[in-house]
């Protein structure tokens, strides 16, 4: 029987597809970044932390591990010593702003921000904490299996008319993190980032860009057409604006370090043409440092 | 100007390149677009007027020289070496139009017709004459307007002999030639056999007015082709030139009469040579067929020697005789004749009345006497036209009285030598006189003559005598009579009297009498001979124009072709004599005199006129591809791949045309069986591979080896390639649409076979006519327009087309199969709808392996294999039709033969 329209399945197989490599080169990339902070974790939170003891009254039936049980003459129940895995939010820009790359050789924006979000999640999946993508995932996770969910939900695509998340009810104190272009104007992002903030949540800011939207390299006459229908726009001589668009970039994004900083938030940038590793790290060390507080 | 227009007006549209410049002023290149996320930080940041954008100049030129050459090329330019035209007044043409001009004709009337032209559009009125003798507008240069010169071109062809300059010249100068503006003399190259004439006409010529000499291409200058002299070896034509500088090939054939070439000859003239003689090496049997000697690829007059009968074959009829020999067929006269005369003459044989209608150069007469008075009148008078009567003696001779004999013969004497009653040895031959046309032959000692006549003695028995026995009696008699000759053989033709036809004289003697027919030069006298075919200027034989006349025998021996008198054949069927060209013009040469001041060196027409406008639109067409790649680099559309894309993109364009082939599915060339889709996926599953084990057992079994069977969706695949197509109904069956229906009539009309299967073994199908009663047929069958189906009669040819077959069960055995009635004979008796319910293709079906996949009802391995032969012979009908109907009638056709033969 003839299905109404067979493309959006196929695509999404197609991006399933390729996953599993993604999500490989996303734990690669981790490993890289862990082994090279190897020896500063100062708190292990390993799955080594579960213990048994035995069962008491007012137990659940459902808690006894049975296993163990079987074992012994005893009956066991299952537990948890340490309940205080941190949870992380993350949030990747998948916005059509993000589909650009300005030469062949260059990941696109949401390539290397998903490689970014998914590496990450790696890394504090393995150290124990609790996992969520926001607006895609109900709640935190971990294990695998999270890493899966997360990266399903990377690859396929957003619901349209997403930008920044808007205020989502995230447990407080968790930890978030936020990469994307942030190319919108800074009111905007600052009510977003406000929003977040208001629940006495923490976060970082990691703006991936292009070079080519950093540095404006081009030359001639061109007609520029935004990529989230913002219009188009002809200018002449391109090189002849390049300088003052340099600086307005730069003065986003002091206008983005501002905003991080009055909530007590961390701002990264990154750019394509580098690997995403010392981001990670970066990332990482910002957010274990966070950790340490609690 | 050797450059012109054929359409000068559509340069007016050179005006167009202001408009295309103003507008690729004001219309710059349409900027590079690119699509950039962070242009909310681009915005006003272009605070300035955008700039007056200039096309680059470069593109400017590019583009107007795009235009200009399309425009140009529009125009349609053509370079050609025409002479210009810009005079006033009469333009007057003189052409060489003798045999010498023949040559470049084509080229020499393209330039006249364009010369004519450019003075018809100047309104200028042209005198057009011609130097050959013969033409009407010989001596009458009036001037006519372009139109009529145009006419007078076309039909101007050159002649078949030389030009006559003087006879020219003299016209000229009564002529009134006033108010001339250019004249011009399309010449031919040679001084026409008279160099001071050549010399005089450019003189007068020029004073006239400017004279321009208008040449064709030099590697056109004529060969001759001469016949040998008297006497000579006719075989040894004369290859002869007009200059001679530079060496030159030429192949020379020699032809038959029916047009086959009988040997090729290369000739070479080297440098400084104008004459080879070009030995044709014929052998002598092949001699007699040549009738014409010609110049490969000359084509005119002069490079054709016509060979008259003096060298051709000839035909001898033989006079059939009664019955007397029917029994003994080895024996008859006829037999030995026709033996010795067969490798070297044409040899006719019937009775003497009908032989004469076409009469024939020489008539043999073997033993026969009495000839009846119509016969003998009719064949004196072919006689005295100058045919050669042979005649034989023998028994019935002895006693007639037949007045066509060469010498009177002793009446009733018949002389037997070394018989039972004879005391005379057999003789043999005694040595040919030497004015006999024997003379030469050889005589062998083995040749007795038994028997011969006796002729009177006479005064003339001598000299009238062609060959005697050794006693000195004759043996060989002839006499003229009228234009012919009389020749008689005082033996039979038989081995009766002697056993002279047996021997290779005998061949020798009648090859010199036929050879002799129609005798040598003496008999041309003073007679007129009218014309039988004659050569045009080109050099092909034609009848003779209503004005040739007859020419005069001396006139002939002369050679000189004229008007009235073009080279051909002159005389009568019987006696032919060639009038070539090439020896009254053999000392025409290339004219190297002096030309008249003010004249300049020959102007050489025909060269190729060179059409300009292709060349343009090709460069138009380059400088497109250039603008296109400049256009996209302007934008900054061009890296290294796209480099790669536009390469692709024209390697596409190159084999594009080549790929626009009809879309005639793969399979076209091979049978193929169609099954209709349905919907239902597990029914066409089912007819794949249906289609596919009865493939495997018609390959297996018969010499059809179909390729796998196609799918067909009724409203859109084409179903002309399929032998059949079968076509399961389901209930999704939907009504077929109106141009499917027509695809469908088309494809039965055209012999096509559809097999239309209900596979549930419906009983309803048994009761009544399948096309009304099942819902699911007359939805496809009550569209079409067929007529009334009718159950498959036992003796149908579905039966017996490979296997002999009483029922037709597929899944379902015992249900009635219905088929289109064939009253209609317009497709041979063969139906094209053939409608069942016993689910064939799922009783043909089997999986790979090829294990059944359906049981057969009522069941058994038989049915299966019924159902499998019934597909054979499907297959078989689809293809061959009624061919095995044919062989119904076997027995009757072959009892009809019976009665026939017995009836013989």
């Amino acid at each position: 029987m003839p299905t109404s329209d067979p493309a959006p399945r196929d695509r999404a197989e197609r991006l399933a597809a390729g996953l599993p490599s993604f999500t490989i080169r996303a734990l690669r990339v981790a490993a890289g970044v862990i082994s090279g902070v190897h020896g500063r974790r100062r708190r292990g939170r390993g799955e080594s932390f579960w213990q048994f003891r035995q069962f008491q009254p007012g137990d659940a039936v459902s808690a006894i591990d049975w296993r163990r049980t079987a074992a012994s003459q005893d009956i066991f129940v299952r537990e948890r010593e340490w309940e205080v895995a941190q949870q992380v939010w993350l949030w990747c820009d998948r916005s059509p702003s993000m589909e650009y790359a300005s030469s062949p050789e260059l990941e696109s924006k949401r390539t290397r921000a998903a490689l970014i979000t998914l590496a990450l999640a790696a890394m504090l999946l393995q150290g124990g904490e609790t996992v969520g993508l926001l607006g895609s995932t109900p709640r935190t996770g971990r294990g695998r299996a999270m890493l899966g969910r997360i990266a399903e939900h990377l690859g396929a695509d957003a619901p349209p008319g997403t930008g920044m998340p808007a205020a989502i009810r995230v447990e407080r104190h968790a930890q978030t993190v936020l990469v994307g272009d942030f190319l919108e104007p800074l009111e905007t992002i600052a009510a977003r980032v406000r929003g977040l903030a208001n629940q006495e949540v923490a976060g970082h800011l990691v703006q991936v860009l292009d070079p080519a939207e950093e540095l404006l390299p081009f030359r001639g006459r061109i007609r520029f057409v935004g990529a989230e229908e913002e219009g188009d726009l002809l200018i002449g001589r391109v090189e002849t604006v390049n300088r003052r668009y340099v600086r307005r970039v730069e003065e986003h994004r002091e206008g983005l370090a501002a905003i991080a900083r009055k909530h007590g938030w961390g701002f990264l940038t990154h750019r394509t043409d580098r690997g995403p590793e010392p981001t990670l790290l970066a990332l990482h060390q910002a957010l274990s440092g966070a950790f340490d507080r609690f | 100007m050797p450059l012109s227009f054929a359409a000068p007006w559509a340069l007016a549209a050179l005006a167009g390149l202001v408009a295309v410049w103003w507008l690729l002023r004001i219309r710059p290149p349409a900027p590079r677009r690119l699509r950039f996320p962070a242009i909310r930080l681009l915005f006003g940041l272009d605070d300035r007027e955008e700039p007056p954008h200039t096309t680059p100049w470069w593109l400017l030129i590019l583009r107007m020289a795009l235009f200009t050459l399309v425009v140009l090329a529009l125009a349609g330019p053509r370079w050609d070496s025409e002479p210009a035209l810009d005079g006033d007044g009469v333009l007057v043409i003189v052409v060489d139009d003798g045999w010498a001009s023949a040559r470049g004709w084509e080229s020499t009337r393209r330039s006249l017709l364009q010369v004519i032209d450019a003075a018809q559009v100047r309104g200028r009125s042209v005198v057009l004459a011609g130097t050959a003798p013969g033409t009407d507008w010989f001596r009458s240069q009036a001037a006519v307007p372009g139109e009529e010169a145009a006419r007078l071109a076309r039909v101007l062809a050159p002649q078949p002999w030389g030009v006559d300059r003087r006879a020219f010249l003299e016209s000229l100068v009564g002529a009134e030639l006033s108010g001339t503006g250019e004249i011009l003399w399309y010449w031919d190259g040679t001084d026409g056999g008279d160099p001071e004439a050549t010399a005089l006409l450019a003189q007068q010529l020029s004073r006239i007015g400017p004279l321009s000499l208008m040449g064709g291409p030099e590697h056109e200058a004529p060969l001759l082709l001469l016949p040998a002299p008297d006497g000579a070896d006719g075989m040894v034509p004369e290859l002869r030139r007009t200059h001679e500088s530079g060496n030159q090939e030429a192949w020379v054939r020699a032809m038959s009469l029916e047009g086959r070439v009988l040997t090729r000859v290369a000739a070479a003239l080297a440098d400084g040579e104008r004459t080879a003689t070009v030995p044709l090496g014929l052998p002598r049997e092949l001699r007699r067929d040549v009738t014409r000697i010609e110049i490969e690829g000359q084509r005119h007059a002069g490079a054709v020697v016509l060979v008259d009968d003096r060298w051709q074959r000839r035909t001898v009829g033989l006079v059939t005789l009664g019955d007397d020999y029917a029994a003994r067929p080895l024996l008859a006269p006829t037999y030995y004749l026709r033996r010795a005369l067969e490798p070297f003459a044409e040899v006719r044989q019937g009775p003497l009345t009908a032989l004469l209608e076409d009469p024939p150069s020489v008539i043999v007469l073997a033993d026969v006497g009495q000839l009846r008075p119509e016969g003998r009148d009719a064949l004196a008078a072919w006689l005295d036209s100058g045919g050669t009567l042979v005649r034989f003696a023998g028994e019935r001779l002895v006693d007639a009285e037949s007045p066509l004999l060469p010498v009177k013969l002793r009446e009733g004497e018949m002389r037997a030598l070394g018989g039972a009653f004879s005391w005379e040895q057999p003789f043999s031959l005694g040595p040919f006189p030497s004015e006999s046309p024997f003379a030469g032959l050889e005589v062998p000692d083995d040749i007795l003559i038994r028997r011969q006549m006796i002729a009177e003695p006479s005064a003339l028995l001598d000299d009238r005598t062609l060959a005697r026995l050794a006693d000195g009696t004759p043996l060989v008699t002839a006499a003229q009579s009228g234009r012919g000759e009389l020749v008689f053989f005082h033996v039979t033709a038989n081995t009766d009297w002697s056993n002279l036809p047996l021997s290779g004289l005998f061949v020798s003697m009648l090859q010199r009498l036929v050879e002799r027919a129609e005798g040598g030069e003496g008999q041309l006298g003073s007679e007129v001979l009218p014309p039988v075919a004659v050569l045009d200027g080109f050099g092909r034989e034609m009848a003779p124009p209503p004005d040739a006349v007859p020419v005069g025998a001396e006139r002939l021996l002369e050679g000189v072709p004229g008007p009235g008198h073009p080279p051909g054949y002159y005389g009568h069927e019987l006696f032919r004599r060639a009038l070539n060209l090439g020896g009254s013009v053999a000392d025409v040469q290339a004219y190297s005199g002096p030309l008249p001041d003010g004249v300049d060196a020959v102007q050489r027409f025909g060269t190729t006129t060179v059409d300009l406008s292709a060349w343009l639109f090709a460069l138009a067409l380059a400088l497109l591809l250039v603008d296109i790649v400049a256009g996209l680099a302007l934008r900054g559309l061009i890296g290294g791949q796209a480099w790669a894309t536009a390469l692709v993109a024209l390697a596409v364009l190159g084999v594009a045309d080549a790929r626009a082939e009809d879309d005639v599915p793969v399979g076209a060339l091979a049978i193929q069986f169609g099954y209709v889709v349905t919907g239902d996926a597990e029914v066409d599953r089912t007819s794949a591979l249906g289609l596919t084990a009865l493939g495997r057992v018609l390959a297996a079994r018969t010499s059809v080896v179909p390729a796998p069977p196609q799918p067909i969706d009724i409203e859109r695949d084409p179903l002309v390639f399929h032998p059949f197509v079968y076509w399961p109904m389901t209930d999704l069956q939907a009504a077929v649409s109106e141009a499917a229906v027509q695809r469908i009539e088309a494809y039965l009309q055209t012999g096509g076979l559809i097999v239309f299967d209900t596979r549930d073994g419906s009983p309803v199908a048994q009761l009544e006519a399948p096309r009304r009663a099942d819902p699911r047929l007359s939805k496809v069958l009550g569209a079409l327009d067929l007529p009334p189906l009718v159950p498959v009669s036992g003796g149908h040819v579905l039966g017996r087309s490979f296997y002999l077959l009483g029922s037709f069960p597929g899944r379902w055995a015992g249900n009635q199969v219905w088929i289109e009635s064939t009253a209609d004979r317009s497709r041979d008796e063969v139906a094209g709808v053939v409608v069942g319910a016993a689910g064939w293709a799922a009783a043909w079906a089997t999986d790979p392996a090829g294990r059944p996949l359906f049981p057969v009802t009522p069941g058994g391995e038989r049915q299966r294999e019924l159902a499998y032969r019934f597909g054979v012979n499907l297959a078989m009908y689809a293809m061959t039709g009624n061919y095995k109907s044919d062989q119904a009638h076997t027995r009757t056709i072959l009892q009809r033969l019976r009665r026939a033969a017995e009836r013989r």
